[in-house]
């Protein structure tokens, strides 16, 4: 009994390490938060 | 340069008031020399220039200094921090409450652009196009066509994360009408390439692509161009068309700025994803082992590293190749090596190294051949 509980535990141990989150890598081409990519800020002083 | 910044601090110290033209070319000074003097790495000259613009009443000035302030946070990669400081900025500007100056108006809506990338760049979808939403009653024609058209392109590419795919098209459809030259016609047809990507339309996501292509050609922009065969690439990947995937993906790694962590992340990503289908872990491996090395010579951020580590590790582990697996748990072994001991505990990135390191040896453990 305990043999079998240790063996389904090592199973369920191998299943759980194999899952992974598997995310497409497209480029979004966001600017990033201060925009230096393709726009210049202007500057207006009072 | 050290020498005159600290001189300019503690001659801010000492000075008990300001007349107007001082403050005036106070904050010229800083905002005009962000980039030039360093000043991102001084957050104890940002904050001190803030508190001396909004204790003389400049709520503008330091309402942007203090949007700088996030972003020199956003340049070491503290996202939340930044969004915080951006946020502080908005408050700032909305307590001026002058609807009628357009200068305020216009910085608003950039503010809570920026606000909404932050979230998006931090998975937070839904508080991203929170924030466009929040962006868009301010919107109308008086503002300028640079911003307006950031808007477009920044809420596009939150609500494809958000999976709202119509709302996507229609804003796309509005940045175009704002994309007046060819890099922003080229990131708007990105866009749409992305769209149809989603959509599952390949064909025409494709046709997208290549007029982005065309866009970033004419002006020799080289991360647009990088961009897009990356994109190109992940269109034949997840079609399962893997030799035109190789070759885009090889265009690419011709061109692409290794000196940008963030490029370099999407690219290596792509790349060992499109060697390990055809389950060529010696290869993989070897790109691996090519990111780690300029993640040195450039001295990334080594959080960088993780995605394409994770990819590598995964796919070796599933497989259980021991050749490359053994290969591995040393590459991981150096990379722990490298690490600050004293940071161990409260360090993502060495937790992730120990736990890949963990599972390779549960899986390429081999007992020791007993001495008789």
């Amino acid at each position: 009994m305990k043999k079998l509980l240790k063996s389904l535990a090592c199973i369920s141990l191998v299943f759980i390490l194999s899952i992974s989150i598997v995310s497409a890598t497209d480029g979004t081409g966001g600017g990033g938060m201060n925009s230096v990519n393709y726009i210049i800020e202007e500057i207006v002083i009072k | 340069m050290e020498k005159s910044r600290r001189i300019f601090l503690e001659d801010l110290e000492e000075k008990d008031s300001f007349n107007n033209d001082e403050l005036k070319s106070l904050y010229e000074n800083i905002v005009k020399n962000l980039d030039k003097h360093d000043y991102y790495d001084d957050r104890e000259l940002l904050f001190k220039v803030k508190d001396i613009l909004i204790e003389h009443k400049m709520m503008f000035e330091g309402a942007h200094v203090t949007k700088e302030i996030g972003i020199s946070y956003y340049k070491e990669g503290n996202i939340p921090k930044a969004i915080r400081y951006v946020e502080n900025a908005t408050y700032i500007l909305e307590n001026i409450n002058d609807n009628s100056d357009m200068r305020i108006k216009e910085a608003l809506v950039n503010y809570l652009i920026s606000i909404g990338v932050g979230y998006y760049e931090v998975l937070s979808y839904q508080s991203s196009v929170a924030n466009f939403k929040k962006c868009s009653k301010l919107i109308d024609s008086k503002i300028s066509s640079n911003v307006l058209w950031r808007y477009y392109h920044e809420y596009t590419i939150a609500s494809i994360y958000a999976k709202d795919y119509d709302n996507a098209k229609k804003l796309i459809d509005k940045s175009l009408e704002y994309a007046h030259d060819n890099v922003k016609k080229g990131f708007t047809y990105n866009d749409l390439g992305r769209y149809y990507w989603k959509v599952k339309k390949p064909l025409d996501s494709r046709r997208a692509y290549d007029k982005a292509l065309e866009a970033f050609k004419a002006e020799n922009h080289n991360n647009g161009l990088a961009l897009i065969y990356n994109n190109i690439a992940m269109l034949y990947y997840t079609t399962k068309k893997n030799e035109q995937a190789s070759e885009w993906i090889e265009k690419c790694f011709e061109i692409f700025d290794r000196s940008d962590p963030k490029q370099c992340v999407m690219f290596f990503d792509t790349y060992i994803r499109i060697i390990l289908r055809k389950h060529d872990f010696g290869e993989a491996v070897d790109k691996l082992l090519e990111f780690i090395k300029l993640s040195d010579n450039y001295s990334f951020d080594k959080r960088y590293i993780l995605d394409s580590l994770d990819l590598v590790v995964d796919r070796i582990s599933s497989f259980k190749n021991e050749e490359y697996g053994i290969k591995l748990k040393n590459i991981l072994i150096h990379l722990i090596k490298q690490t600050d001991e004293n940071d161990i505990e409260d360090n993502y990135y060495s937790e992730k190294l120990y736990s890949y390191l963990g599972r390779l040896r549960y899986l390429f453990y081999k007992k020791p051949k007993r001495r008789d």
